[in-house]
């Protein structure tokens, strides 16, 4: 194998390499786009409610306060 | 219902602000900045009773009247964690088909019940059908 093949083969990998990277990076960006943020404050880990913990029903509520 | 059955149910609150009202979302956000200093159900209950004439003010006016630390108030409504809470909310709202407010969830199930006469006769049957024990009410006083 001359050196220009050498030469050649080797752009070929980097251009790869660069691809992957590009690629990965990209893909990472878009899954952080789509994760919905923790929340992380224990106060807002739960949604608010009244009645006992263990009350064998539960009546789950959405409402609108205007 | 809470007073009907005051060992059986527990009552959980999600947010739905609906677009089409300009202050729904700021007022869940002001609700949930006032959760944080433990006033949550009483700010909820004067949202409510001022539905019609809510704007920033509004929030600012029914905070102080329930004496939270203004200071902390104004943080906390600009806070991104409070708003991401809501959002929460939105979308697990979004997943269970809610459209409109307000609507019910039973057990996890989504109830017709428009009146409280119906809701008090579904929830006697969820507990009939949960098996957890004889009905306790108050008597019909609630």
């Amino acid at each position: 194998m001359n050196r220009s093949h050498t030469i050649t083969i080797l752009s070929f990998i980097f251009v790869f390499v660069l691809g992957s990277f590009a690629a990965n990076l990209a893909s990472a960006q878009w899954k952080a786009q789509k994760t919905p943020p923790s929340v992380q404050d224990k106060d807002l880990s739960v949604s608010p409610s009244r009645g006992p913990a263990d009350a064998p029903v539960v009546i789950g509520v959405f409402s609108c306060f205007q | 219902m809470l007073e009907k059955f005051p060992l059986q149910v527990k009552l959980v609150f999600k947010n739905y602000p609906l677009r089409q009202h300009a202050f729904a979302k700021k007022a869940a956000v002001a609700a949930f900045a006032a959760r944080r200093q433990g006033k949550f159900w009483e700010y909820h209950d004067l949202l409510f009773e001022n539905g019609d004439s809510l704007s920033e003010q509004k929030f600012r006016d029914i905070a102080r009247e329930l004496g939270l630390d203004m200071e902390r108030f104004e943080k906390d409504i600009n806070d991104l964690k409070i708003v991401a809470r809501i959002n929460q909310d939105i979308r697990l709202a979004a997943y269970m088909g809610v459209r409109s407010t307000p609507t019910v969830f039973i057990n996890g199930h989504v109830s017709k019940a428009r009146t409280l006469e119906a809701l008090e006769a579904a929830v006697r049957k969820e507990l009939q059908r949960t098996r957890k024990g004889p009905v306790v009410t108050d008597g019909g006083k609630g």
